[in-house]
């Protein structure tokens, strides 16, 4: 059964089960990361301004200044990085983009980039796409996902340009411990890396976890190109809303990617994301406090229901183990679907290795979890019988 | 001391004249703005309220990759129009403006082409999606005197060399000048004959007359031609980035899938603007055209006047002027740019020596003109 995961490609596995998911008038969606909340207000109301009053503004290609100089603002009060707006920061649309763009940048024919495995599918397509060879690394569930500096460095050849690192790391919801990003640096310093990081999940930790980006530590920034977005913190998806930040020499190159990719963002997104970041955030930080109600309903649920699961220490996921049922990931995902309209993420789709995993988001009301969680334990249940 | 990694990653793309060449970033704001390559015009109410509403009813959220069904219809609507047969809803993918479709189009529809061929005089969109990943580039000479068209004898010869993927603009973005029917009928032959493909940038095409030809109308093209635009252009959507492709089926689930690995989906206020857009696109560009005609024919007076040579064009909006000699074009393009107006330079398309001006109102090409009396 997991050689249906390797033959299909993770996001079209994923994209699969969407649109089955689609058919079903009473699925309950714990898959996709996709926040249940609409934009807020103020956010929607600067895109209607935008819309009346400039839209005929021109969308330079590195976005418009007041937005750069928002997200410097930004990077520098949460992630504690010093940009220029001017020169060190590019807008993208989302923080796919933003992605694609740092690994097409950096990334040439045969360059191997190391990421930590389970990942989100989209970085090895994208290196695949600028001709680079991910290596994966294995994390240990056993100890909650930790990227191990010394597993890096043991992948280290002398083909690799790039250590790619997420965190808080989708699917596995584990952060990447200040201690620990010091040393991967470390390691990104003494074989001339570069660090591509990937913020997108900043501000959602939990449990006295917290984020440190790469670029924010001594010698980081010179090295590292670093990606956010507004999609998860302001439920802002379809506005394709996200970032890059970098030294200004690498930017230069990343701002003739932008150009050559997609040219300049929607002038209506920016003017929203400028009001995201600069209006009142109240309604992000309410979303956040109900993330983190979700997750404890998630995670008392899951305890009750004796399912193991890594600690999710930051992120809008959990990652549960299924080992018990002997089912792949993707066959247990897809019964679950097919039976009780519940949709996860079965882990294969994001690494193989984790092919025993099923990733669930709390991007529902509670009472739609606890259904949720309630129906794919009645599947489980009947395997295990 | 920069590490020697990013120094290695920064030399190999300034190395790399393609993906270096010049962008056309705007230059300027309000009616002087003459650098745009489709006319600038005011967002319809109805439009910019429509799109409100889709964000209140919700359409926050991720959206299908290739785009939201009805405004995919719309295009392929609009793509009948222009008489091209057989290109479906179901390979027709919204992008994010037309530069996003320039790099799909020959990065991933011409995946597997090792080679492509370029108008000597092009849009320096299309030398930069290029330049992303190599390829080898061959230059289709241009008709300087015919308004900078590739030359059909130039494009036989990149055929006969072996190469199996062109990249054309009928209207060129340069001149606005227009393939007619027996032209677009001989590269449609060329192509079929040679088992070759191309990439057809049409974005200007609503700008050209009621004759204008879409290669994708010739019988056969929608397996071999991948025809891109900007939507509804005109509308005052240029600044929400918002652009089609339509292509085969066969070469569709490449361009679907990287759309989704760049992107995931397109902006939803984007999409919902030029669905709304779309439903209003004929009259509006009906009268906008009328209006630009006229506003062109005087000034092509005007430049005759001034001494000014007016390369030939087929739309209502473009003006593309030379001078004889890049020193001249110098002094043209520092006048233009002392009366605060914005153009777009010649070199930055491969004509030195000339300028673009693109008309967004009756006024604004006859103020620029009054400038180089």
């Amino acid at each position: 059964m997991a050689e249906n995961t390797k033959a299909k490609r993770g996001t079209d596995i994923l994209y699969s089960l969407i649109a089955e998911a689609r058919g079903y008038s009473d699925v309950i969606i714990l898959g996709r990361g996709d926040p249940d909340f609409d934009t807020p207000a103020n956010i929607i109301e600067a895109g209607r301004k935008t819309l009346e009053e400039r839209a005929g503004e021109p969308a330079p290609s590195a976005g418009i200044l007041p937005l750069r100089k928002a997200i410097a603002e930004r990077v520098k009060r949460v992630n504690g990085i010093d940009v220029d707006p001017e020169t060190e920061v590019v807008i993208t649309n989302g923080g796919q983009e933003a992605l694609f763009l740092m690994v097409i940048a950096t990334v040439g024919p045969g360059d191997e980039v190391i990421i930590p495995e389970p990942n989100y599918n989209t970085y090895k397509d994208a290196i695949a796409f600028a001709g680079g060879v991910s290596v994966g690394v294995s994390t240990d569930p056993k100890q909650a996902f930790r990227v191990d500096p010394e597993r890096i460095r043991e992948a280290v050849t002398p083909r690799t340009k790039a250590l790619l690192l997420v965190s808080p790391n989708n699917p596995a919801a584990s952060v990447i411990s200040r201690d620990d990003q010091m040393a991967l640096l470390r390691i990104a310093e003494e074989h001339d890396l570069v660090i591509i990081a990937d913020d997108i999940y900043d501000l959602l930790t939990y449990d006295g976890h917290e984020h440190t980006s790469p670029a924010s530590l001594p010698g980081g920034k010179a090295r590292t190109l670093t990606l956010n977005a507004l999609s998860k913190t302001y439920a802002m998806t379809g506005w394709r809303a996200g970032w890059i930040i970098g030294p200004a020499d690498l930017m230069v190159e990343v701002r003739k990617h932008k150009e050559g990719v997609s040219g300049g963002c929607s002038i209506v997104t920016q003017y929203a994301a400028l009001e995201a970041l600069t209006g009142p955030q109240e309604a992000m930080e309410e979303m956040r406090s109900t993330y983190v109600r979700r997750r404890q309903v998630v995670l008392e649920i899951l305890d009750a229901m004796k399912l193991p699961y890594g600690e999710p220490q930051g992120g809008q996921f959990v990652f549960v183990d299924i080992a018990t049922t002997g089912m792949s990931s993707l066959d247990l995902s897809q019964k679950i679907l097919t039976e009780q309209h519940v949709l996860a993420y079965p882990g294969g789709a994001f690494s193989e290795s984790m092919n025993n995993f099923l990733r669930m988001t709390f991007l529902q009301p509670e009472e739609k979890l606890r259904e949720g969680l309630t129906k794919m334990k009645r599947v489980m249940d009947e395997v295990l019988a | 001391m920069p590490a020697s990694t990013v120094h290695a990653i920064v030399e190999r793309h300034r190395g790399n004249s393609m993906l270096s060449a010049p962008y056309l970033s705007p230059a300027a704001s309000g009616p002087r703005d003459l650098s745009t390559d489709q006319p600038i015009a005011p967002i319809d109410p109805a439009v910019a309220a429509a799109v409100t509403q889709a964000l209140l009813d919700g359409q926050t959220h991720y959206v299908d990759v290739p785009g939201i069904g009805p405004l995919r219809e719309a295009l392929v609507a609009h793509l009948e129009g222009l008489g091209a047969k057989g290109y479906a809803v179901a390979s027709t993918a919204v992008t994010a403006g037309i530069q996003e479709s320039r790099f799909l189009s020959l990065q991933v529809v011409g995946e597997g082409f090792d080679d492509v061929a370029i108008p000597a005089v092009v849009h320096p969109g299309a030398r930069q999606a290029i330049g992303l990943r190599a390829k080898t580039v061959h230059t289709i000479p241009v008709d300087t005197v015919g308004g900078m068209l590739p030359t059909l004898d130039g494009l036989r010869q990149v055929l006969d060399a072996g190469c199996k993927l062109v990249y054309l603009e009928s209207p060129v973005r340069f001149t606005g000048a227009t393939f007619d029917g027996a032209a677009v009928q001989q590269i449609a032959d060329m192509l079929t004959a040679a088992d070759a493909y191309a990439i057809w940038d049409q974005g200007l095409s609503p700008w050209a007359g009621d004759d204008y030809v879409s290669l994708g109308a010739s019988a056969g093209m929608a397996e071999r031609a991948t025809l891109i635009g900007e939507a509804f252009p005109g509308s005052g959507l240029e600044s929400l980035g918002i652009g089609y492709l339509a292509t085969s089926e066969a070469r569709f689930a490449g361009v679907a899938k990287i759309k989704q690995v760049m992107a995931i989906c397109t902006s939803t206020p984007s999409q919902f603007a030029a669905l709304a857009a779309s439903e209003r696109f004929g009259a509006r560009r009906s009268d906008l055209r009328a209006s630009l005609a006229s506003a062109r024919s005087s000034a092509v007076r005007a430049a005759g006047d001034a001494s000014l040579q007016v390369v030939d064009g087929d739309t209502v909006h473009i003006l593309a002027l030379g001078t004889g000699n890049t020193a001249s074009a110098s002094t043209l393009a520092r006048a233009l740019a002392d009366g605060g107006f914005g153009f777009a330079a010649g070199d930055a398309f491969g004509a030195p020596g000339f300028v673009r001006l693109t008309a967004s109102s009756a006024d604004s090409l006859a103020a620029a003109l009054d400038t180089l009396r």
